[in-house]
């Protein structure tokens, strides 16, 4: 695999189509980056989605590419409407997952006295850790109105705004839903846990605009130097987890069914058209909708959480959706390929939109800077705010990286917080970390993820994406 | 905890490798080890039962269908076996009694919630006259 790998130009590599490959697989990253990420089988999985029918000129990596279920996690990849083929594993099981950021007019100095006051509020507000169930218990038939309305369905029912709505993707509610298909297990599933942040890598971030790399578009967006800032990232919990795995089972007979040779069974997948690949998307946008009511709810929490540990007036603090995107999903887009317009299927895993200026679907506030694009980094360094480009439309159906990535397995990441005390490192740092276990902080902490820094520059530099504004945390909490 | 399994240490996920002389004893085992990553410091008395039946097009679903069906009874009803006894199992279905009890905060605590069991690199094989398993979950 190493002798095959050409570099394309400083933040581009591809591996030539060869085999069973209809297209070739091209790589954004950095030469440096390239090293490690030679290192687990991110790139043979790169290279393995190009054997998948339909494929529209590239199987794509991002920067922060590592190894995944069947697509490598920082995948992206394109199919035609008539011969192309949907596939599970390039979404993932956590189906729009995501990231939302709110701004503030709250400043530094407001909050610091009440950090950990915040912090504990908004571990009290919020469900989060595993095993944590939601507050909100549905009956089925609300729970369908959830699966169809998303973010719209909470804001009926008082959490947030109609204004929260605009600054989403998909204006928090993608089309296609058909809760009819869903198995009861993932009803199940979902009404246990609505409203909760989950575990692992989930967080709910408060922290300050640190750096403006962009005057004019962070103008657009609201963002000013010292401004308070909180991120939520999350997904669609057990209920996504049960769509996808409901999916695999089905893809898996469909994969068959249409002779389609899979080298790995996660890469499971049917022809768009067909009743499978049908059922998937109306069954996936329910997922995708679970999620975007999730992040409203807890949005919701963290607006009251704020209230009650600042005393100030929800005026004041003035909480307000800057963007939020998803990072672990599939949509029907057009593109423009060798000249002409076609309705792609485009799969994101571990990947996010990144449309530019003056696209249709981003909100017309900010269609003259393209469309944010947030990427959250580790919980002790900091996170970006970007905006898509041109360059994103052209070569990687208008798509960009998500995050950091890890380095550390989870076990590795436990034993080196072995006698340490990890909460107090952070505090030093200046940074109030609360969490459900001590382990949940290890396995977080800062060294077991890449720098974000360099997957922003990587995609900065192949032009993919361009800097908006640098955020530092300043209180988390953790499931 | 149990012994005899090797932990597949990834760097976003993890994994478990066991062979054991018996099928049955293999995909019991498994199961005990997926418990012993999910919540690696707590014991589980046998206070309730329950009954479980899982199918599939091949053996190595089977394993996955299996494993899946035990996480989400843990999600569901916070269930966690102590025991695992197979009643009837072929390479279609499997039908098992749990003896185990349900999460109680103050004794138990979980530590990794699983997402889902996964099918990458997934392995059940008959090697050497013993069975052996291997299998992912996403974390």
């Amino acid at each position: 695999m190493t002798q095959n790998v050409k570099k394309i130009h400083d933040y581009l590599f591809e591996i030539p189509k060869t085999g069973k490959m209809r297209v070739p697989a091209r790589i954004y990253a950095s030469e440096k980056m390239m090293k490690d990420i030679f290192k687990d089988n991110a790139l043979e999985q790169a290279a393995n989605v190009a054997w998948l029918p339909g494929i529209i000129e590239h199987s794509l990596a991002m920067p922060d590419i590592h190894w995944g279920y069947g697509f490598p996690i920082g995948g992206v990849a394109a199919f035609e409407p008539d011969e192309g083929v949907i596939s599970p594993g390039g979404v993932g099981y956590d189906i729009n997952c995501g990231v939302r950021l709110l701004k503030t007019d709250l400043a530094a100095e407001d909050i610091q006295p009440k950090l950990k006051d915040i912090v504990n509020e908004l571990y009290h507000f919020i469900p989060s850790g595993v095993g944590s169930t939601g507050p909100i218990k549905l009956s089925r038939k609300d729970e369908k109105i959830v699966l169809a309305e998303g973010a719209h369905w909470a804001v009926k029912q008082g959490f947030g705004s109609r204004d929260d709505l605009d600054k989403i993707e998909e204006h928090g509610k993608i089309k296609g839903a058909n809760p009819e298909l869903i198995s009861d297990r993932a009803f199940a599933r979902g009404r246990a846990q609505l409203g909760t942040l989950g575990s692992g890598n989930h967080f709910v971030e408060v922290g300050m605009i640190e750096h403006i790399f962009d005057p004019v578009a962070a103008d657009v967006l609201g963002l000013k130097k010292g401004g308070i800032t909180v991120i939520i990232h999350t997904g669609s919990r057990g209920f996504g987890h049960q769509v996808c795995d409901d999916a695999i089972k089905s893809m898996l007979r469909a994969a068959s069914k249409y002779n389609i040779t899979l080298p790995d069974r996660q890469l499971c997948c049917a022809p768009i058209r067909s009743p499978e690949g049908q059922h998937y998307l109306a069954q996936m946008a329910c997922a995708v909708n679970f999620a975007f009511a999730n992040r409203q709810l807890i949005t919701h929490w963290a607006r009251e959480a704020l209230k009650k540990a600042t005393g100030f007036s929800e005026k004041d603090i003035n909480m307000q959706v800057v963007y939020e995107v998803a990072h672990n999903i599939a949509k029907i887009e057009e593109h423009e390929v060798n000249g002409r317009k076609i309705k792609a299927c485009v799969h994101r895993k571990g990947a996010t939109r990144a449309f530019p200026p003056h696209h249709p679907d981003i909100p017309a506030d900010y269609r003259e800077i393209g469309q944010p694009v947030l990427i959250p980094g580790d919980m002790g360094r900091y996170s970006y705010v970007l905006v898509g480009t041109e360059n994103a439309m052209r070569e990687t159906f208008g798509s960009t990286c998500h995050g950091a990535g890890r380095v550390m397995s989870r076990k590795k990441a436990k034993q080196a917080g072995k006698g340490r005390d990890l909460r107090q490192e952070m505090t030093t740092r200046g940074i109030t970390v609360r969490a459900s276990s001590y382990a949940t902080i290890a396995e977080e902490m800062p060294e077991a993820y890449k720098d974000v820094s360099n997957v922003v520059d990587a995609v900065q530099g192949a032009g993919i994406s361009k800097k908006v504004a640098r955020l530092v945390p300043l209180g988390v909490i953790k499931g | 905890m149990i012994k005899d399994v090797t932990i597949i240490d990834h760097t976003a996920d993890i994994g478990i490798r066991l062979s054991r002389d018996r099928l049955e004893t293999v995909f019991v085992d498994a199961a005990l080890a997926m418990f012993d990553i999910i919540a690696p410091d707590s014991t589980f008395l046998e206070k309730e039962t329950r009954e479980v039946q899982v199918e599939a097009e091949d053996i190595e679903q089977l394993l996955v269908n299996w494993l899946s069906e035990l996480n989400v009874l843990l999600q569901l009803q916070q269930f966690v076996p102590a025991r695992l006894s197979i009643l009837e199992m072929d390479k279609h279905i499997l039908k098992a009694r749990l003896f185990g009890e349900r999460i109680d905060p103050r004794a138990h605590q979980i530590e990794i919630e699983i997402k889902a069991v996964t099918y990458h690199n997934l392995k059940v094989k008959q090697e050497s006259g013993r069975w052996s398993v291997q299998v992912l979950f996403d974390i």
